[in-house]
């Protein structure tokens, strides 16, 4: 029997990074300056790792 | 015996995958018209993005870690599989176990016929140039600006979420051994936090299946 097609609200999560080189007194103040910083689009879109576990489905109520 | 992690494999994941994937799939497209599997340190041109080639090297290294331990399983009178499900244990069809130990082939298992969990973390960890179809190595991977497999934090800190939503799922996954297979070495900085994660019985082993990371002459180039 055919089972007619449900509505999801799926969100796929990724990871990733942009790579920086700060002037900086210590390790965490050149995290915190990086953090304020341009995303690199571009390095971050070509890093991406799948998140697996996170991703969540939802059915739509209509 | 199934080898360990060499760039010999990382030419087999290329060769395969480029009879079903497009060059621009697999390698970085550089404006000095070369293909790079990552950017090397010295390059500084413009970046392209890459089409993902992470669900093709995730499939590929799960089915060579399944080898890997398929003739110690085979001995013991068991079996490594792939992609197993396990609700009882926080294992769903939407995160399976990349590789178990179990008594039976199925890919749906009863929590005590899994005898032990493998979450694979690997990556391409050599830089290559693909070149008039050939691979020239161009360097290990502290050569290149990729950050690949256990190396990357985020990677890490997935491996160590998995482990502990598997542990928190139900008591009967206690005695299941969890080993996180990759193929670099851990960051200096998580050294510590390996050995605790060991001693509070939350993951039994970080292994590499790499033992010469940093070698990089091979007899393909």
């Amino acid at each position: 029997m055919k089972t007619s097609a449900k509505k999801f609200d799926v969100k796929i999560y990724y990871s990733g990074f942009c790579s920086y080189q700060i002037d900086a007194q210590d390790e965490n103040g050149a995290i915190q300056k990086a953090r304020n910083m341009q995303l690199k689009e571009k390095e971050i879109m070509s890093n991406l790792i799948n998140w697996k576990e996170a991703d969540t489905s939802v059915k739509i109520e209509e | 015996m199934p080898d360990l992690w060499t760039k010999e494999k990382e030419i087999e994941f290329f060769t395969e995958s480029r009879s079903f994937a497009t060059t621009e799939k697999l390698f970085y497209f550089g404006d000095d018209s070369r293909y790079y599997a990552y950017w090397p340190k010295t390059y500084s041109g413009r970046k392209s993005t890459l089409q993902s080639r992470n669900s093709l090297i995730g499939n590929f290294t799960e089915k060579y870690s399944v080898d890997l331990l398929q003739e110690f399983a085979h001995s013991k009178g068991l079996f490594a599989v792939q992609g197993v499900v396990c609700d009882e244990i926080g294992l769903s069809n939407r995160s399976p176990a990349d590789v178990a130990i179990c008594t039976s082939r199925n890919t749906d298992q009863r929590v005590e016929n899994i005898l032990a969990l493998f979450e694979v973390k690997m990556s391409i960890v050599w830089n290559w140039e693909f070149e008039n179809d050939n691979l020239i190595c161009l360097g290990d991977y502290k050569s290149h600006k990729g950050n690949p497999g256990l190396l990357r934090s985020d990677s890490m800190l997935k491996a160590i979420g998995k482990s502990i939503n598997i542990r928190v799922s139900g008591y009967q996954a206690s005695k299941i051994p969890i080993i996180i297979l990759g193929n670099t070495p851990v960051t200096e900085s998580y050294y510590s936090k390996v050995d605790h994660l060991k001693k509070a019985g939350i993951i039994q082993g970080f292994w590499s299946v790499n033992s010469n990371p940093l070698f990089c002459r091979s007899k393909f180039n």
